[in-house]
């Protein structure tokens, strides 16, 4: 099961990076010069801000709708589980 | 004299909300004044990290480059800075979970606890050092369009005493819960003042795709990338602007000041992940808005291109409402204000105070904090007393300062090899980088791509500096007791176990969680 999770997690990550580079930079996509229009803007345009809520979609889908990012129940469990290293602490 | 009303009213409501937060106790003990108890849900959080971070240059400054520039401003504040939901969420997970367990409230709180005093130190004056030329950058902004809006009835220099003497009242008086709220209200009005507008402009020839079609037919240069020969929206200017922006908004107070804030994970979660996509569409609205306007106020040039958003309000909206649409960015430029300042007066009251006075109490924090809200008000408005100031100029260095601290932070969460000598070094060399380009080449060789500099910016070509200094200063240096200690907490055990997926029963069996099912 933990297997699973981090290579979930390691896709979600890798998708992560991969869009953040394609919206960073048009290289793939864009060329320099006249440039085809999609719905009356530049292709390149149209392309980023469809990768952009691809991306937006993918984080949405990753912290709430996968079980792989924190949530108020873990927390309760981490602040807690901290709590008591925090006694140990204070006491030692 | 509609526009004096709408200022003098956006001000005085911002002062009520203020003074509501205070009368629900949102200043009764330093927990409360600094990070409003840990109680904002995330409504409120989206809206006020929304508009703590996107100031007047947001509406007026995009429109204006996108009017000069065309569709390759799209990568300057709107679609890059999407990955935010996620850079933010892995960065500042544990900035949440420690900030709620440790009791922390300001910025120096993580970088004190993992690598000692001296970053304790460095982390909150960098980032007031950076913060300072962006806020009179603002406050300039303020007093500008306060005068323009109010056709010199309000003067410049009435106009900066006038509204920062009214954020100072409400910082001073409602704490974060008081800023948060005021900015949430801030937040909402401007959105909605961009999307009248928007349709408005639009609307003046036929809707989007005919507005298009002209601009297409008058400027088919705005449509390029690598127009005027390769020089605007060339590709590394391109990745210069799209990745210097949104590295740069890592490091900011303002995440960390909201995360503190935060009520719940579900809270944090929504307030990151909602950021980049409002900022998309928000900014995309007003990038377009400037795009458009090539056909509806042709031929402005240089200076005159940054008051296209308020010059084609006025030209398609009736007075009031091109009065309300300009306000809009003026509660932008507030709200921005309110964000810095507050953030920055938390961490000179538990950064640097209560390292001088480490018996200090909760009350004695709260009014040092007061204090330093009024101080850094103070400084701004004499640095902005004249409008011509060059010191607005080094705002541009903001985004580079603060964003070199990203190495430490990062070492403090993720790397356990990491040592307080390469945190210093590399923030101090990412920080002297910044400085002595802008010292050499201006704003011109920080934020574009520099032959010089590999065909990056002075902005990354610093952050790649201080990435290397980190980790080769990490790995000749060894880590001392406060680092050695600090990982007990750091990497305790509970902060990186997977919990979400598996749970054993008291039988030994693994179950699905209800959150699953």
């Amino acid at each position: 099961m933990k297997e699973q999770s981090d290579k979930r997690n390691g896709i979600f990550i890798a998708v992560f990076i991969f869009l953040t580079a394609m919206i960073w930079c048009p290289v793939i996509y864009g060329r320099y010069g006249d440039s085809g229009r999609i719905f009356s803007i530049p292709g390149w345009a149209f392309i980023v801000i469809i990768l952009g809520i691809i991306l937006f979609i993918a984080e949405w889908i990753y912290l709430f709708h996968t079980g792989l990012s924190l949530s108020d129940r873990d927390l309760e469990e981490i602040i807690s589980e901290l709590d008591q290293a925090k006694r140990k602490e204070i006491k030692s | 004299m509609s526009a004096v009303l709408i200022i003098t009213g956006i001000c005085m409501i911002s002062v009520v909300i203020s003074y509501a937060a205070f009368r629900r106790g949102s200043a009764r003990s330093a927990d409360d004044y600094f990070v409003a108890g840990s109680s904002l849900g995330y409504f409120v959080l989206i809206f006020s990290l929304l508009s703590s971070f996107l100031s007047a240059f947001s509406m007026f400054g995009m429109s204006s480059l996108g009017y000069r520039t065309g569709f390759g401003a799209l990568f300057v504040l709107c679609v890059n800075l999407v990955p935010l939901g996620f850079l933010w969420y892995f960065m500042h997970r544990k900035t949440f979970i420690l900030g709620r367990s440790r009791k922390w409230v300001s910025m120096g709180a993580p970088f004190g606890e993992r690598y000692g005093n001296g970053m304790r130190v460095l982390i909150p004056v960098v980032t007031i050092l950076a913060s300072i030329p962006y806020l009179v950058a603002q406050i300039q902004g303020i007093g500008l369009m306060l005068e323009a809006m109010s056709e010199a009835i309000i003067p410049y220099k009435m106009g900066l005493l006038f509204v920062p003497a009214f954020i100072a009242v409400y910082l001073i008086m409602g704490g974060m819960k008081g800023a948060a709220w005021v900015n949430t209200v801030q937040g909402i009005f401007f959105s909605v003042m961009v999307f009248v507008l928007f349709f408005t402009v639009m609307m003046k020839n036929g809707g989007f795709g005919p507005t298009m079609d002209l601009v297409y037919e008058r400027h088919p240069e705005l449509f390029q990338l690598g127009a005027k020969g390769g020089k605007v929206w060339s590709y590394p200017m391109v990745f210069g602007f799209a990745a210097a922006m949104c590295l740069g908004s890592v490091c900011f107070p303002q995440p960390y000041m909201h995360a503190y804030s935060s009520r719940s994970a579900k809270g944090f979660k929504a307030m990151v992940v909602s950021f980049g996509g409002l900022c998309m569409i928000l900014v995309i609205c007003t990038t377009l808005v400037g795009i458009a306007s090539t056909i509806i106020i042709p031929g402005l040039k240089g200076v005159q291109a940054d008051k296209v958003y308020g010059l084609v309000a006025t030209a398609v909206l009736p007075n009031w409402l091109a009065a309300l649409a300009v306000a809009g960015g003026f509660t932008a430029a507030m709200s921005t204000v309110n964000g810095l300042v507050f953030g920055n007066a938390t961490n000179v009251s538990n950064d640097l105070y209560k390292l001088l006075r480490p018996s200090a109490t909760s009350g004695e924090l709260v009014t040092v904090a007061r204090l330093a809200v009024g101080g850094i008000m103070i400084i701004c408005v004499i640095l902005a007393w004249n409008p011509n100031t060059p010191v607005a100029e080094l705002s541009v260095i903001a985004f580079g300062m603060v964003a070199v601290t990203i190495f430490p932070l990062w070492g403090a969460y993720f790397w356990k090899r990491a040592t307080r000598h390469a945190a210093i070094a590399s923030t101090l060399a990412g920080v002297g980088m910044n400085l002595t380009f802008f010292a050499i080449g201006g704003k011109s060789m920080v934020l574009f791509p520099q032959a010089s500099l590999l065909q990056l910016n002075g902005f990354l070509m610093s952050l790649v500096v201080a990435g290397i200094v980190f980790v080769v200063g990490s790995l000749i240096t060894q880590p001392g007791d406060i680092e050695n200690k600090s990982l007990a907490i750091f990497f305790h055990s509970a902060l990186t176990r997977q919990r979400s997926h598996e749970r054993t029963d008291a039988s030994g069996g693994v179950y699905a969680t209800a959150e699953e099912r």
